[in-house]
């Protein structure tokens, strides 16, 4: 034990002397940065899966949730008195909020005053307001709503705004919903109004989209009893604490697993800042330790003096990285606040943990095999410095190193194939750059010949550290690369996704019409100049049968599919073929009455559910069963903007059911205020503003990438610690160059010239490389997934080539100072 | 007690003059005299040899004759134009245009061709067709077939001529030499020592070399010792 604290000191005593000359600050700045990056994530993560955990138990602010698209039937209220289960209704659906002439669509949920049975519901006399009270359901004629609606409509707590036919007194700011797990992504703000006002509101009506649950409290055995002699109608489900929701996880894995990749990649580029920096330190110490060899110091005792001395490095730099990760996190939260809900849950220790794991295994796994020389050094070599160790097996470190940092990095739950395609692609691309860039500077080692010499030797420099340049050009450029294409995906993808969608598409869809309210419709929309509004019948009804075999969601594999026949489809019936609408196989809906029993597919929905045409479907409405033959495949042009269906039924079929009616027109942004009109006129109307949905969208887009981008940020900095690092490494050949060229008379002038053309050179040629990656990818983007035509901008070209060029001459000038400053006479001195 | 200033040669002009030039270095134990009030003078054309143990300063009063370092005081004319007084860039504009070097390592920019580090000074100095006299000055030292060559492709000897090349190649009134032969075999000594004093011969240049090879001092024309930071004139035998 004595020997240990014996070497620790010896240990401790190293790290003072390496960290006062110098030696160690590249190193431990490397190693801050990959654990900051990775520790960000981990924090954000963490929190954020800790809230939606917490909140899975408060999600239904219940025990459990009699979920259904109809109202809850008196049986199902007569079993909860009869189990004497304590109860609260929901009504949940979107409508449009008035005040003035402002006008947003919300998400309106109706409670009962017991409301919530579980978990706390928290609001505010003013948004951002301390003053916070914990309430049940909101008193008659009041409403409490997100601070968002607030802004939307100008209006403030105290204010009045319309519900369908009713007012409302905006209450309060709600601070915390307990069964919002949406909150995490939510579109449309939340307005939570008193379930006893909802029959005035006239915004129910049949055929509406309404949401019911019937939340119920009590003990476990109460609500075991409920869930074994509830009868569910279709359509129903009951919801146990246990339930997550799909689509929200679904958005957070995705989130979570680019943020992932982000700081994997910052860490990988700084690990090899951290091998480059750990070979000069080891080099500048070979001397050191054959000396210490020569005077009998075993291989062993090196080790554990150099292990102990790195390994205390590690940790110090990586709880420094691992605080600084913790204040990006908070950055993180905040560009995502507004998506993320404001009540997260303390964070753990776990991600601290993690991070400094990661920070442990990047030390050991890239600074380790440049150190192994340090401990095999021959003591001869204080004889002849030309001695130098052998090392094998650099490579197995490396690899495993790497995968461990891939097996620490902070997934969450998210797709392992996604994850392998995710890092399969970052690979290729890092290979793909290193070829690009080992091209160009073979390249550049044959055109130098005919330049000046300022350019010469500045071309030349790069030429001669063949395999640093390839590492500083593929660590800045894959920084560079993300960025551009997150600026292409941002600004050119979606505005050239905007622009192709026709000027006069529909941006306004009119849900839940009432058959009666048809025909003064059309009227209001004719007398305001849109014309020939098309109006489609609207039945919900659910795929029970496919060839009179009864459909068993189970047995579809994708869950898309699965999720389709769970949930209610939205038929039509009509027999005028879109124009937006092709069809593909078989033939359009027949319009003799004699032959009503037939359905045309989307080809899409129909490829999914394994139909073609002549197979026969059956779709429950209500009580009644309906079923027809496919005739026809239909091919939509979604991104038309105008009302489609998945399935449409011959009219004879269909036409005697309950119905609501819906509709789309183009509204221009001048004549928006005859919106408000017709939310008087028809409060059952529920009016969807696309626009509103679209900046919605890119909002969030936005928020995502920003935060996406700050963790890419990390990339850039090792990315330039990989740039100092390299030069850190040839900084004896450089202070040898500039003195030579100072002793035949170069000036200071053309060396800080030279050094200026060899960082821009590299600079631009990252971000050449950098730009061309960004371009193909946005090109596949745009192709696959927003289905466009892309035209490459060169200006990104320009702007990758001279951001990365500034980016590199501004961080490496720094780096390159020391040698320029050498003076000439330092060369009498290297005699040899 | 100080070295009297050598003179030589009468009218002669005298391109380099050294007066009472010190040079001291603060180290950890205190301030160190490396070099003692040297004054020296050396006439054109003429071949000194400053000869000296390790340590004795020769390397340095090297570097203070050519401008690569300043004294801590005294002054050098080179020329009769004061160096000591100018900025390092102003003097390495002088150098480029008078001086030339050989050192002891050779010192050749490693990323650039043997054609390229003799095309080097001539740029610099803004020599029109720097290509073909630096090509002319390898054929001169016989490698123009290595043009294209870098340096860790050639020999000591053949990275010496290299040197020889560039330094000559701009026709320079001083050639400075450290140690020239210092790393090299035996044959390539004598070949590079001959080629040396043959190119100095031709072009008429000052040749300032320091050396601890007593040999290689005897083709000089004067011999200066150096012990102790202090230098003295021995007569050329």
């Amino acid at each position: 034990m004595d020997g240990f604290w014996r070497l620790l000191k010896l240990a401790l005593l190293a790290l003072r002397r390496d960290a006062a000359a110098g030696e160690l600050r590249l190193l431990a700045a490397a190693l801050v940065i990959a654990v900051a990056s990775m520790s960000s994530v981990a924090f954000f993560i963490d929190r954020v899966r800790a809230t939606l955990d917490q909140e899975a138990h408060q999600l239904l602010a219940a025990d459990l949730a009699l979920v259904s698209n109809e109202p809850i039937t008196p049986e199902q209220f007569a079993l909860a008195n009869e189990l004497k289960l304590r109860q609260a209704r929901i009504a949940s659906f979107n409508s449009v909020a008035v005040a003035g002439d402002s006008l947003e669509l919300a998400d309106v949920k109706a409670v009962d005053t017991g409301y919530p049975l579980r978990g706390q519901l928290e609001i505010a006399p003013a948004p951002a307001s301390d003053d916070i009270a914990i309430v049940a359901g909101p008193p008659t004629a009041t409403v409490w709503v997100d601070d968002r609606l607030l802004h939307a409509l100008h209006v403030t707590v105290g204010d009045r705004i319309a519900l369908g036919a009713s007012e409302f007194t905006i209450g309060g700011v709600i601070v915390l919903e307990p069964d919002r797990a949406g909150s995490l992504f939510s579109l449309a703000p939340r307005i939570i109004m008193p379930y006893a006002d909802l029959a005035a509101t006239n915004l129910i009506l049949p055929g509406s989209r309404v949401q019911y649950a019937l939340l119920l409290a009590g003990s476990k055995e109460q609500s075991d009893v409920f869930q074994q002699r509830v009868q569910l109608l279709p359509g129903q489900r009951l919801r146990g604490v246990d339930d997550t929701r799909p689509e929200v996880n679904r958005a957070l894995q995705r989130a979570e697993q680019f943020l992932s990749l982000a700081a994997l990649t910052s860490v990988l580029v700084a690990g090899i800042a951290i091998a480059l920096s750990a070979r000069r330190f080891a080099a500048r110490h070979f001397d050191t330790c054959a000396i210490m060899r020569s005077f009998g110091a075993s291989q062993r005792q090196i080790a554990a003096i150099f292990g102990l001395e790195i390994l205390l490095l590690g940790l110090g730099s990586s709880l420094i990285g691992a605080a600084l990760g913790y204040g990006v996190h908070g950055l993180l939260l905040g560009v995502m606040s507004g998506f993320v809900s404001g009540n997260l849950e303390a964070p753990t220790l776990a991600p601290l943990g993690q991070s400094l794991a990661t920070g442990l295994v990047a030390i050991l796994g890239f600074a380790l095999p440049p150190l192994l020389g340090l401990f095999s050094i021959p003591p001869a070599r204080v004889l002849r410095r030309d001695m130098n160790p052998g090392i094998r097996g650099h490579q197995i470190i490396y690899l495993a190193a790497i995968a461990a940092i891939v097996a620490l990095a902070p997934w969450g739950r998210g797709n392992d194939l996604v994850t392998l395609l995710a890092l399969g692609g970052a690979l290729a691309s890092s290979v793909a750059l290193a070829l690009a860039a080992a091209l160009l500077v073979w390249l550049l080692r044959h055109v130098r010949h005919g330049l000046g010499i300022t350019w010469r030797y500045g071309l030349a420099s790069i030429a001669r550290h063949v395999g640093a340049s390839v590492v500083q050009t593929t660590a800045i450029g894959l920084g560079m690369m993300v960025l551009l294409l997150l600026l292409v995906v941002r600004n050119e993808l979606l505005e050239s996704w905007l622009r192709s969608l026709p000027a006069d598409a529909p941006n306004q869809f009119l849900v839940n019409i009432q058959p009666d309210d048809v025909p003064n419709i059309e009227a209001f929309l004719h007398a305001r100049g849109v014309t020939r509004p098309v109006v489609y019948p609207m039945i919900r009804a659910r795929l029970v049968e496919i060839n009179g075999t009864p459909v068993d969601p189970g047995s579809f594999p994708d869950p898309e599919s699965r999720r389709m026949v769970q949930r209610e489809f939205n038929l039509s019936f009509t027999t005028e073929l879109g124009a937006d609408n092709r069809v593909i196989a078989g033939q359009w809906l027949d319009a003799d009455p004699g032959r009503a029993e037939q359905f045309s597919l989307e080809a899409g929905i129909a490829h999914n559910l394994g139909v073609g045409v002549g197979d026969e479907l059956g779709f429950q409405v209500a009580e009644q069963r309906y079923r027809g033959r496919v005739t026809s495949l239909r091919e939509v042009a979604w991104d038309s903007f105008n009302v489609n269906f998945f399935v449409i039924g011959a009219p004879g079929l269909l036409t005697d059911l309950p119905a609501t009616y819906i509709t789309s027109f183009h509204v221009s942004a001048g004549e928006r205020r005859w919106l408000t009109e017709l939310v008087d006129h028809f409060p059952s109307v529920t009016v969807i503003d696309i626009d509103a949905l679209l900046r919605q969208v890119r909002t969030i887009m936005d928020r995502v990438s920003l935060a996406i981008e700050l963790v890419f940020s990390f990339t850039l900095l090792a990315g330039l610690l990989v740039l100092w690092a390299a030069i850190a490494t040839t900084q004896d050949e450089r202070c040898y160059d500039a003195a030579i060229l100072k002793s035949l008379g170069a000036s200071h002038g053309l060396l800080r010239w030279a050094a200026i053309i060899e960082l821009a050179t590299l600079g631009a040629v990252a971000g050449a490389i950098a730009a061309f990656g960004a371009i193909l990818i946005a090109g596949l983007l745009a192709r696959r997934a927003f289905e466009i035509e892309y035209t490459a901008s060169w200006q990104l070209l320009g702007y990758g080539i001279a951001v990365s060029a500034i980016f590199i001459v501004a961080g490496g000038y720094l780096a390159l100072r020391r040698a320029l400053l050498q003076p000439p006479v330092s060369l009498l001195r290297l005699g040899g | 007690m100080s070295t009297s200033p050598v003179a030589h040669g009468g009218k002669r002009p005298r391109p380099i003059v050294a007066e009472h030039v010190c040079k001291t270095v603060v180290g950890p134990a205190g301030a160190l005299t490396i070099v003692d009030d040297i004054n020296f003078e050396v006439a054109a054309g003429d071949s000194v040899a400053i000869l000296g143990v390790s340590g004795s300063g020769k390397s340095t009063l090297l570097g203070l004759l050519a401008g690569l370092d300043v004294p801590t005081s005294g002054r050098i004319l080179i020329d009769d134009r004061e160096i000591t007084g100018l900025g390092e860039d102003e003097r390495a504009r002088w150098r480029a245009r008078r001086v030339g070097f050989v050192f002891q390592a050779f010192h050749l920019v490693p990323s650039l061709t043997a054609l390229e580090n003799v095309m080097l000074p001539l740029e610099m100095t803004g020599v029109a067709a720097a290509r073909n006299l630096a090509l002319d000055t390898l054929s001169r030292v016989g490698l123009a077939a290595r043009a294209a060559h870098y340096p860790r492709h050639l020999s000591g000897g053949e990275q010496q001529r290299v040197a020889l090349a560039r330094a000559f190649a701009i026709r320079p009134t001083i050639l400075f030499a450290d140690e020239p032969t210092g790393n090299l075999d035996a044959a390539s000594a004598a070949q590079v020592a001959a080629l040396m004093f043959e190119l100095n011969r031709e072009a008429g240049t000052t040749l300032v070399l320091v050396t601890h090879d007593e040999r290689l001092a005897q083709r000089c024309q004067r011999i200066m010792e150096m012990s102790g930071g202090r230098m003295t004139e021995r007569t050329n035998s």
